[in-house]
């Protein structure tokens, strides 16, 4: 599967935070976007790559 | 299939394998972690699936508003001061602080959390709700980075499928799954509910070995109680907002502005109760959440709910694209809508929800709208076959007082009642040919519904005839024309030409704008119609991905026809791949799908899946299948189909020699009715079956006739098994492997190992089997007589090993008799030669022999 139909597949606010990491947003706007702390940021990111992994795994 | 039992208290752990692995890192390298989370979406499971990380001593505390009311009122129970008291508990373990919902903790109680973690006395797991503002002690335990906070999202769509399969121990079909994805939006308490809920009333239940709960799915009790807590928090204005939404979304910000308070509205995004989205250069707004929608649509009085439908409809009267919705919304605020547009508005939705169609045709017919509503029903009956019902309704109207255009329709729609609804295909054709020789005005009309007709009735050479006087004709309409193709197509594939029938389906699909109000479905006719051409000549990757997008679009938006059509698309494609559960859970979707709404296709998906069943060795499932399939509707365009269950479930039973009977006399059929391309598979299945040499004579005299590349390999390994030729038997697996068809291939691959061992080839045996083996794995527990590995083959001849076979069932002498055709005295002398070739002396020995 192509990396931009599993995004689709993922829980919105991961898909939102991949985007805008991939487009080089600061952690902020990631986010306000997302509706989480900037704190959880980073974690956040991996989170969402392991479940876009096995998205595209499957 | 096992039930679920509301006595076990936890569901399986699906989809947080990466915030466990993130929580386990955060508990060993820094000073715990906060889990932040909407209520219901599956905190507290996660710190419990945590503790099992801890080494050490663990202390457990739960916030609560009753006891923030408490300074220290979380450590109540504590005989000490806690800092101490947990200290002196732990000893010189290392101590595991777990505090569920921690945001509720009282400013005291929350001081001692962080202390413990900032002296580094303790390692914290927490949980908080987001959107609910935490003590400032709790917010430090991340802002100072002392702990790892952990945002949970909901479960994604493929999550909830894989934790309800494992929670109903069984698969579900993919619109419930999806449904109930949609409806709980993968938040673990809702879906919970939900599922008791379904359970409960029933509605969630085994249908044709699937797990599926048809709509309407109601909100459960104990949920809308929940929710409904959670909206008396709400201003009137913010209210007024989320009623608007729920009887109308989606509505654009505008209108919604105009409708209720913009401002409110705004609001209610950031609270996440409203979602935008950008369609079409406008902002729309839906609600965030649908068991909202549903919980404040329950507690709505009526009076209130017809006002504020009927405000809807005159907001958005003016625009023609909301016809069906401004009709919908009228009828159902009790206003008398125009019978006509009433009529129209049933038009539109017919294909895509025919509850909506008939109750608007229904209100249409009862305001005196006349033969046009009448005309709408009985299309709804078809597809829900009530035939009767169309007969009554037919009854009423008196021909002579019909326009001569409202004649020609009502002969149109007997026939379509006939072929759709009754499955009498040739009748509705000898109809319209009828009324077309006494009404030359209509006659043009007439005919022109007849190809699609004549194709169901399997009589393809007819149909592609037709068609072609159709399209030639300048006095013909584009519909005409486009109906001509939707008969032309799928008929110049059976009858061979599966190539000629994809080249000329641009020139369809360049007619379908213009047809749009009469053939609202042609698109998807011509584009399944042409999966079906692709699976013949070696497409199967475009025509896997063109159904599978029509499968989730029928899928999300719930349209059955849809959603079964390209379910039994896909199935065949799975099939011809090899993959024979991937097949069988498919055609089981598509049987679900269109016991709600068939247009003919529901027996084809059912003797599918017996094949795929026979395939698997599953007799019984078979014979389920089979049911259904007499129940439905039957079409001679697919009694080619019919013969191959028919034939793979004898095979499957150990009955070969009328396996081969079966695929013999079905090649016999599909050549007598031009069905060019089964002649060749069916054919295929008898050499499969054992008789190489009779089929391999059938594929040659019709080969040259057949386009596409499954036709050549099939006849090419027909001609292979036949002439016992090694080397061209691997030649065409390589081939059929090329193309995607991995059972075939693995068969020639069997068939090739085993001449290659007969001529001492002992090199190229071990390479084809292994090669076998290889495709074979691939295939899902396939198993075919072909498949056999050459040092299973016992030393029976066919008939001998299929007598042993029948025997090892525990058949009596005189059942195998009666099945076979032969006399008990025959059957006695088989079994004596079988008992001496395999040294065995009981039938319960040669069954031990036989399943070895």
């Amino acid at each position: 599967m192509e990396r931009d139909d599993a995004l689709e597949l993922l829980p919105p606010m991961y898909a939102v935070a991949l985007r805008l990491a991939d487009a080089g947003a600061e952690p902020r706007v990631i986010a306000t976007a997302a509706g989480i702390e900037p704190e959880s940021v980073p974690a956040f990111l991996e989170v969402a790559r392991a479940k876009l992994r096995e998205i595209v795994r499957r | 299939m096992g039930a679920l039992d509301r006595r076990r208290p936890l569901w399986p752990l699906v989809g947080r394998d990466a915030e466990l692995a993130l929580l386990a890192r955060a508990l060993h390298d820094r000073g715990g972690a906060v889990v932040a989370g909407a209520p219901g979406v599956g905190k507290t499971r996660l710190l419990l699936e945590a503790e099992a990380f801890a080494i050490g001593h663990v202390e457990r505390i739960v916030a609560s508003r009753s006891a923030a009311a408490l300074p220290l009122g979380a450590f109540a129970h504590l005989d000490a001061p806690p800092r101490a008291e947990l200290l002196r508990r732990a000893g010189r373990e290392r101590l595991l602080l777990v505090v569920d919902d921690a945001h509720a903790l009282d400013p005291a109680s929350a001081a001692v959390v962080h202390q413990l973690a900032a002296g580094e006395e303790a390692v914290i797991l927490a949980a908080v709700r987001t959107r609910e503002p935490a003590p400032d002690a709790i917010v430090a335990l991340w802002k100072d980075e002392l702990c790892q906070r952990i945002e949970l999202q909901p479960l994604s769509r493929a999550e909830v499928a894989e934790l309800l399969a494992a929670v109903l121990g069984g698969p579900v079909e993919a619109a419930t799954a999806h449904a109930l994805w949609d409806t709980s939006r993968g938040n673990a308490m809702f879906l919970r509910e939900l599922v008791y809920s379904g359970l409960a009333r029933r509605a969630l239940a085994v249908r044709d070995g699937l797990w599926s709960w048809p709509p309407p799915r109601h909100v459960a009790p104990r949920l809308a109680e929940l929710l409904a807590d959670n909206l008396d928090e709400l201003t009137d204005q913010e209210r007024a907002v989320l009623e608007v939404l729920a009887l109308g979304e989606p509505l654009d910000w505008e209108t919604l502005g105009h409708l209720s308070s913009a401002e409110a509205a705004e609001g209610l995004v950031a609270k996440h109760l409203v979602e935008t989205e950008h369609a079409s250069n406008a902002l729309r707004a839906r609600l965030g959440h649908p068991l909202v929608g549903e919980v404040l649509l329950e507690a709505m009085p009526d009076p209130k709910r017809r006002r504020l439908l009927r405000s809807l409809a005159d907001e958005l009267q003016a625009d023609d694209r909301e016809l069906l919705r401004v009709v919908a919304w009228r009828t159902d605020a009790g206003i008398d809508e125009d019978p006509q547009r009433l009529v129209a508005a049933a038009r539109a939705c017919l294909h895509a929800d025919l509850d909506l169609a008939e109750r608007l045709a229904r209100r249409a017919h009862e305001r005196g709208a006349g033969f046009a509503a009448v005309d709408v029903l009985a299309q709804v009956h078809q597809f829900t076959h009530r035939p009767d019902a169309t007969d009554v309704l037919l009854a009423e109207v008196d021909p002579a007082s019909l326009a001569p255009n409202q004649r020609v329709r009502l002969v149109v729609t007997r026939a379509n009642n006939l072929t759709w609804a009754l499955a009498r295909p040739d009748d509705a054709v000898a109809l319209l040919e009828s009324a077309a020789a006494d009404d030359e005005d209509g006659s043009l009309e007439l005919t022109a519904h007849a190809p699609p007709m004549l194709l169901f009735a399997g009589r393809v050479r007819e149909a592609a005839e037709q068609a072609e006087q159709t399209i030639a004709d300048p006095n013909r309409t584009a519909v005409h024309r486009l109906h001509a193709y939707l008969g032309l197509l799928p008929s110049l594939s059976a009858m061979g030409k599966p190539e000629t029938s994809l080249a000329r389906l641009p020139e369809a699909m360049a007619l379908v704008p213009e047809c749009a109000d009469d053939l609202p479905i042609a698109l998807g006719q011509l584009a399944a119609g042409a999966t079906l051409a692709q699976q013949w000549v070696g497409q199967l990757d475009a025509a896997e991905a063109l159904m599978q997008a029509a499968f989730d679009d029928g899928v999300a938006r719930d349209v059955p026809l849809l959603r079964g059509g390209s379910a039994l698309r896909l199935g065949q494609i799975a099939l011809w791949r090899g993959k024979a559960q991937t097949a069988a859970r498919l055609l089981r979707e598509a049987m679900s799908a269109l016991q709600r709404f068939d247009a003919g296709f529901l027996a084809w998906a059912a003797h599918t899946l017996r094949l795929a069943y026979a395939l698997l060795g599953a007799l019984d499932l078979a014979d389920d299948a089979e049911r259904t399939a007499r129940r439905a509707l039957v079409y001679p365009l697919y009694t080619s189909e019919v013969f191959r269950a028919d034939a793979w479930t004898a095979a499957a039973s150990g009955h070969l020699s009328r396996a081969c009977e079966i695929a013999a006399e079905g090649a016999e059929w599909s050549r007598a009715h031009d069905h060019l391309v089964p002649v060749v598979w069916l054919s295929w299945d008898r050499a499969r079956f054992g008789e190489p040499g009779p089929a391999a004579e059938v594929v040659v005299g019709v080969a040259h006739e057949v386009e596409g590349v499954l036709a050549r390999l099939l006849a090419q390994a027909t001609v292979a098994l036949a002439a016992d030729d090694g080397a061209l038997l691997d030649e065409t697996s390589v081939g059929f492997e090329e193309h995607g068809y991995l059972l075939f291939a693995a068969e020639c691959a069997r068939a090739a190992a085993r001449r290659h061992a007969h001529t001492g080839l002992r090199a190229r045996e071990a390479a084809s089997d292994a090669r076998a083996d290889t495709l074979a794995a691939a295939c899902e527990g396939a198993t075919t007589p072909l498949l056999r590995r050459v040092g299973d083959a016992t030393p029976l001849t066919r008939r001998e090993h299929e007598i042993a076979g029948l025997a090892a069932r525990g058949r009596s002498d005189a059942e195998i008799a009666a099945a076979l055709g032969v006399s008990v005295r025959t059957v006695e002398s088989h079994l004596h030669r079988v008992y001496a070739k395999l040294g065995v002396r009981s039938r319960r020995d040669l069954a031990g022999v036989v399943a070895s």
